[in-house]
């Protein structure tokens, strides 16, 4: 006989008495560890998910709009030789484009069109062979489409453009491209259907074609985009991604990047020149000095005008020094002094009778486009003196020194221009055709280089070329090698990006790793009702037996001794219990999968989630609820023994310290102070932002509750104090007290007061259990209800729209940037989209560079759209505004602004933090943090200023997405404008109320996970009110046995018992009702859309499972012979 | 040698309206080893509530308390629970055997507390051997009748060989027979263990059977002088 063969014996011989506890810890620990099985299978999901769309993939360059040669594959494989270990790389061309039916019958669909051979499909174990007219469709491509293996498509995209089309000059020429093909197949997910870079918890609408058929299509022969590395081996990870750029940097050439030499002929020397017209300025900086070459930067002049005599059209050349010098050894001091800024060389066509009739000193006016600060196309103007009158022939006629316009180069005439400016060509003269037709490109005025930047450098770049000497090359070959040898691709952000790395890491973070804790919260009211029903029912169980806790006290135990034995034994049964739930939360977790598939799938997007459960989750989650019960256990014991070992010996029942018969001082103050507290909040939250205003409000109930449940409590002792002196009477040892009115209801209350701590505890539960669930449950978001309110979540703009084609302009403007009178009163933001993921909060990974999206912040700014809710410290004293995007944080920090759900729950970032990016030239950046929005339909990205993104993506082309307001027409006739306008660019047009309302849809969900999760915790609460009567009841059977026999019917007893119990279930109510209606403050309203039907519905669940309990208690307690519990007594 | 002693020992009550309720008033006594005491009086004059002061299961409001010569008051609950588990034994109206326990282990509880030893074990066995219970030692408290039960709960109260057995009405819920047989049985271990007996009863003839009378009266205790 030891100690624990008496826990042993003990835990036998009352197992039906502990069936309960072992029940309630079942439930604790099915529920806890449900919860975190749940976190584990949406982390292993969304790594399935990346390994998927990646298949064998580990590293990836994309170029963008700079198509490489497809044989770099080949080279960079011959470089890497045996370290590729087997692996391979696969070239392919990635692009937007849409899909759709040839006939038309249905709107095009945006799909990613991905050029491809064997060598991508080896990536994803499938051997495809595509002809140059099939398509393979993924799955989500093809339900879009509606499309079907022998369908014929016709998918369109965009070629890449020379300089972006809103750029000045920029390629405005119709690039767009298209291929009728017929669907080959349709890929499974495993074989690359779903194959993507970024993780962006959306599903991919991917096109197949093969790679030449593409490249041919876009006029890119031979050339890709995209460089994949993979392979068996690769993608076990003993491939060292750096290899690959070391590769890159060893094997590239300049015209991977858009960079050509030109031998110019006649000695002239050599010239680089960039398909992209403008020469980067690292491009410059590299080559220039070190290869002694001369830059030149070629623009075109709308205008040249001396006096009332115009020229137009005219291609004017910014020149080095060394280029006047070499004319004329005496011009250095005209280059110090004049040229510079006032001086012009016209030729002599130009400076003709028949042209501009000018002479040296007269004074020249020059007029331009140029793209002012805010993106738009500005004409200019700059007066020179004609500093000299060039002839007709020798260096003079360069006609190289016109740069590769589109739309102006390859023209056969001088009136097929089609520069990307708005050009009036009914100024076009036979002259000017002449000179076309003679001197093509060649300049008619020369300006000093100097000057020309200033005028004309932009954001990408402030040359056209660079001349180098011929005696500086042997041969084109030769430059190219020695321009190649000055430059590293990284500058252009030629980077391998480890993308499977970066893919599962992005899995392991943001929402997803949290989510397991988001459910467990969700769930803590259901875990705390389990907790407190397993502890209540432990106590009960000891009470029972509370006499041989007495009885080991006089027997010489400690109090602590005795603890001891009672907590061992708990803490066996709730090991029990825990083994048991990790059993049951296999089929809980089930069962939240299932519902998180159908009626909660807005919580998870359209992630599609499989059960995967961790051993550690399992046993840490059954270890907590283990402890946590054990705790429980340990605090109900500690009470339990707070009774004299004597009053244990009685009879059971007749035992258990209560509620204090004291009242505490502390009820009035503390209740005063809490109804106060709710007041100031209520107050405050009356005036907050939309989202400060519900927890202000849920605090005020709170504290409403609190009030409440300490004036209940004042009551109960009362009541307690009131039946004190009785108790006394009852033990023979104390005088006849107050006497309390001998009635039915009396004396059910005297049993209110008799068991005052049980019946606080009961009214606690169930007031804290109906303001939780029912408070939270309303606090649904509802839909904006004036999407026109400047400072509401729609920022007063009414529709969203995303083109697949980028526009180059606003959608109300023209394309040569005025203001398009159709649009007349309309106000729209443009959005300059970076690539990057989306950071929504449907994207259940964490992107480590989320999409950056560029705005006009000034007009932002003065329309005072969205609301701020929170300023990065250390710019609080600052104008806190959209004017915070032009904050001055240093040389490489890019002020951002971003709604908080993008902020907290996507990205977990606040104000003053930053993110690490990576421009377009490779350098690295921070962008930080300013400011953060209230939950707006801007989610998903992070804002900051167009120009200022422009100048770390130079060539980001265009405008992907818009807000548009336009309060004096209907949105559905301003959405088929849009739609009719644009139809060729693949546009989707959204009201932003259901913009805003799919970004609640999650919060919504959550909450209604919330209701139902603490309906369920409320309902388990309500069984333990149950179990509370049935003990009550149990514990007076001697006394019920005493009024059957007096003559009291079994049915009044039951009715007597059921009315004792009813009171204190409806005095819960009242506190719980009183509490939730303070919080629902903002509801009363209008700003919550609460869900009247579920709350009642969960109301009535309660209140009917209430009433059910007690009923079946009384019943269970007034069965059988009362009498004998009499005799027994 | 003097196990236990009171004096001027008394026990009072607050009431809500702020009054007091004297159960006892100025008790003094002297409990010497191997005395045998009998407390009858009425019920509800306070005779367990002397028995719990002796038995250091509560605390007097007056008075000094002294067992072993050492002054309960000054005790801490840790030591009045060793001083309770060596010195005392208990026996209450009802049994209180644990039903999940076999007699043998039931005897065996209290030396739990130290933890139970081979010679508990032989003592225990010894003790159900002498009071005709050997056979019945690895039953159940439910297969036992009420005064086996009783006995077995006054062989778990002898079990630390205490110095004083305090036993609370131990005959209530015995026939006539049994609780005779009960208070004999004391008597027995009493004379033969030398331990004192202090037997709270509402029956003069078995209180008889113990060598003094005293009768609980008024909150104080008075010599019996007869009568019903």
């Amino acid at each position: 006989m030891n100690r624990w063969s008496l826990i042993r014996a003990t835990l036998w011989h009352d197992r039906r008495t502990h069936l309960g506890v072992v029940l309630g810890v079942m439930i604790a620990t099915a529920v806890l560890v449900g919860a975190l099985s749940l976190g584990d299978s949406l982390r292993q999901s969304l790594r399935a998910i990346a390994l998927q769309r990646l298949g064998q993939t580990t590293e990836a360059l994309l170029t963008g709009d700079r198509y490489f040669r497809q044989a770099l594959a080949e080279e960079l494989m011959d470089q890497l030789g045996d370290d590729l270990n087997g692996g391979w790389i696969a070239p392919a061309i990635m692009t937007h484009g849409t899909a759709a039916d040839p006939a038309g019958t249905a709107p095009s669909v945006a799909v990613r069109l991905l050029g491809v051979d064997e060598r991508f499909w080896q990536l994803g174990r499938a051997a495809i062979e595509l002809r140059s007219d099939e398509v393979a469709l993924n799955r989500y491509s093809a339900e879009r489409l509606g499309a079907a293996v022998g369908d014929v498509l016709v998918v369109r995209f965009d070629k890449p453009a020379t300089l972006p089309a809103d750029a000045v000059l920029g390629d405005l020429e119709d690039r767009r491209g298209s291929m009728r093909v017929r669907v080959a197949m349709i890929v499974d997910d495993d074989n690359l259907g779903r194959f993507d870079l970024e993780a962006s918890g959306q599903p991919v609408a991917n096109a197949f074609v093969a790679l030449p058929a593409l490249a041919g299509a876009m006029d890119q022969h031979g050339r890709a985009n995209l460089l994949l590395v993979g392979g068996e081996r690769a993608s076990s990870g003993e491939l060292d991604g750096a290899q690959f750029n070391r590769a890159l940097a060893a094997r590239w050439r300049i015209e991977d990047i858009g960079l050509s030499v030109t031998d110019l002929g006649d000695g002239r020397g050599y010239q680089l020149q960039s398909r992209h017209v403008f020469l980067p300025d690292h491009v410059r900086y590299a080559v220039e000095r070190p290869l002694d070459g001369q830059p030149i930067l070629g623009y075109l002049a709308n205008e040249l005008m001396v006096g009332d005599r115009r020229v137009p059209y005219a291609i004017v050349a910014g020149m080095p020094d060394e280029w006047f010098a070499s004319f004329d050894q005496g011009i250095g001091s005209e280059l110090e002094g004049g040229i510079k800024s006032h001086t012009i060389w016209l030729n002599d066509w130009a400076a003709d009778e028949q042209d501009l009739a000018a002479t040296v000193g007269d004074e020249l006016t020059m007029r331009y486009y140029i793209e002012s600060a805010d993106s738009r196309l500005a004409e200019r103007s700059a007066s020179f003196r004609i500093g000299r009158i060039v002839p007709m022939g020798g260096r003079f006629v360069d006609r190289e020194l016109m740069p590769p316009f589109a739309g102006i180069a390859d023209a056969e005439h001088h009136a097929d221009w089609n520069p990307g400016v708005s050009i009036d060509l009914g100024r076009i003269r036979p002259r000017d055709e002449k000179y076309w037709r003679l001197y093509r490109g060649t300049p008619r005025a020369f300006i000093a280089i100097d000057v020309a930047r200033d005028l004309w450098g932009n954001r990408f770049g402030d040359c056209t070329a660079i001349r180098f000497d011929a005696s500086r090359f042997a041969s084109v070959d030769d430059a190219s090698r020695a321009i190649g040898a000055q430059l590293d691709p990284a500058q252009f952000g030629w980077m391998f990006q480890p993308v499977r790395r970066q893919a599962l890491a992005a899995a392991g973070q943001g929402p997803a790793r949290y989510f397991g804790g988001l459910f467990t919260g969700l769930s803590l009211f259901l875990i705390g009702a389990a907790v407190m029903l397993t502890a209540m029912l432990f106590v009960f169980g000891v009470e029972q037996r509370g006499w041989q806790v007495g009885l080991l006290v006089a027997l010489g135990f400690t109090g602590r001794q005795v603890r001891r034995l009672l907590v061992a034994e708990g803490a066996v049964l709730a090991l029990l219990g825990s083994l048991l739930g990790i059993a049951a939360a296999l089929g809980y977790a089930q069962l939240m999968l299932l519902a998180l598939r159908t009626v909660w799938a807005d919580a998870v997007g359209s992630t599609p989630i499989n059960f995967h459960a961790k051993v550690g989750s399992m046993v840490g989650g059954a270890a907590i609820a283990w402890l946590a019960s054990v705790l429980a256990i340990m605090l109900s014991t500690w009470r339990l023994m707070r009774t004299e070992p004597a009053q244990l010996l009685r009879a059971p029942g007749a035992h258990v310290a209560d509620l204090s018969s004291r009242r505490a001082w502390y009820e009035w103050p503390a209740a005063t102070i809490c109804l106060a507290g709710a007041l100031v909040l209520a107050a405050w939250g009356h005036d907050a932002t939309a989202d400060m205003q519900a927890a202000g409000f849920i605090g005020a109930g709170a504290l409403t509750l609190i009030a409440a449940l300490l004036l209940v409590r004042r009551w109960l002792s009362r009541l307690a104090e009131a039946l004190g002196s009785e108790r006394a009477v009852d033990s023979g040892v104390g005088a006849s007290g107050a006497a309390m009115r001998l009635t039915w209801a009396g004396l059910s209350w005297r049993a209110v007061g008799r068991r005052a701590g049980r019946s606080l505890t009961v009214i606690t539960v169930l007031a804290t259990g109906l303001f939780l669930t029912l408070a939270i449950g309303a606090n649904r978001k509802a839909p904006p209800s004036d999407p026109l309110e400047g400072a509401g979540p729609t920022g007063g703009y009414q529709l969203m729209v995303n083109l697949t084609h980028p526009l180059a302009h606003r959608l109300n403007q023209r394309p040569d940037g005025t203001a398009d009178a159709a649009w007349a009163g309309s106000e729209v933001l443009a959005m300059r989209l970076t690539s990057g993921p989306q950071a929504s909060c449907d994207n259940l990974n964490r992107p480590a560079q989320p999409r950056l999206a560029g705005v006009d912040s000034a007009a932002l700014a003065a329309r005072r759209a969205f609301s701020f809710i929170s300023i990065a410290p250390g710019l609080r004293g600052e104008d806190q505004s959209w004017n915070l995007l032009h904050a001055d944080l240093g040389p490489d920090v890019l002020p951002a602004i971003a709604d908080q759900p993008t902020l907290v729950w996507a990205l977990g970032l606040a104000p003053g933090d930053g993110l690490t990016f990576t421009d377009e030239r490779g350098r690295t950046f921070e962008v930080r943090i300013v400011a953060m929005l209230e939950s707006s339909v801007l989610q998903g990205m992070l804002l900051v200023d167009e120009s200022r993104l422009l100048e770390r993506y130079p060539s980001l082309e265009g405008y992907g997405r818009f807000l548009v307001r336009r309060p004096e027409t209907d949105p559905d006739d301003t959405a088929q404008l849009i739609a009719r306008a644009h139809a060729d660019r693949g546009p989707s047009i959204v009201t932003t109320t259901e913009v805003m309302t799919r970004f609640q849809a999650l919060e919504n969900t959550y909450v209604s996970i919330f209701l139902m999760l603490g309906g369920l915790g409320v309902a388990l609460g309500s069984l333990g009110l149950g179990v509370v009567v049935l003990r009550q009841v149990m514990d007076r059977r001697g006394e019920l046995g005493l009024l059957r026999a007096v003559g009291f019917s079994r049915l009044s007893l039951m009715y007597g018992v059921m009315i004792e119990h009813l009171g204190l279930v409806a005095i819960g109510l009242v506190a719980g009702m009183a509490a939730t209606l303070v919080a629902l403050g903002p509801a009363l309203r209008g700003g919550l859309d609460v869900p009247w039907f579920s709350l009642s519905l969960v109301l009535a669940i309660i209140l009917a499972s209430l009433i059910a309990w007690i009923g079946l208690a009384a019943w269970w307690a007034t069965r059988g012979s009362l009498l004998d519990a009499l005799r027994h007594e | 040698m003097t196990v236990i002693e009171l004096d001027n020992v008394g026990r009072y009550y607050a009431t809500t309206a702020g009054a007091s309720i004297t159960v006892l008033d100025s008790i003094s006594l002297r409990i010497l080893c191997g005395d045998a005491l009998a407390i009858i009086g009425p019920s509800g004059c306070g005779k367990s509530t002397l028995l719990n002061l002796m038995g250091a299961l509560d605390q007097a409001s007056a008075g000094r308390v002294m067992i072993d010569g050492r002054d309960v008051a000054g005790l801490d609950d840790r030591q009045r629970a060793k001083l309770r588990n060596e010195r005392i034994g208990f026996v209450f109206q009802a049994h209180h055997l644990l039903p999940q326990c076999t007699v043998l282990e039931n005897v065996l509880v209290p030396t739990l507390v130290r933890g139970a030893s081979s010679a508990d074990l032989a003592r225990a066995e010894q003790l159900l051997d002498d009071m005709g219970l050997a056979d019945r030692r690895h039953h159940r408290p439910g297969q036992l009748s009420g005064g086996e039960c009783q006995r077995v709960a006054v062989i778990r109260a002898m079990i630390n060989q205490p110095a004083v057995l305090l036993a609370d009405e131990p005959t209530g819920s015995l026939d006539h027979a049994n609780a005779s047989r009960l208070v004999e049985l004391m008597v027995k271990l009493n004379k033969q263990e030398q331990c004192a007996l202090i037997m709270v009863t509402h029956s003069v003839e078995l209180a008889l059977r113990l060598g003094e009378v005293r009768e609980l009266r008024d909150g104080r205790l008075h010599p019996w002088r007869g009568g019903p």
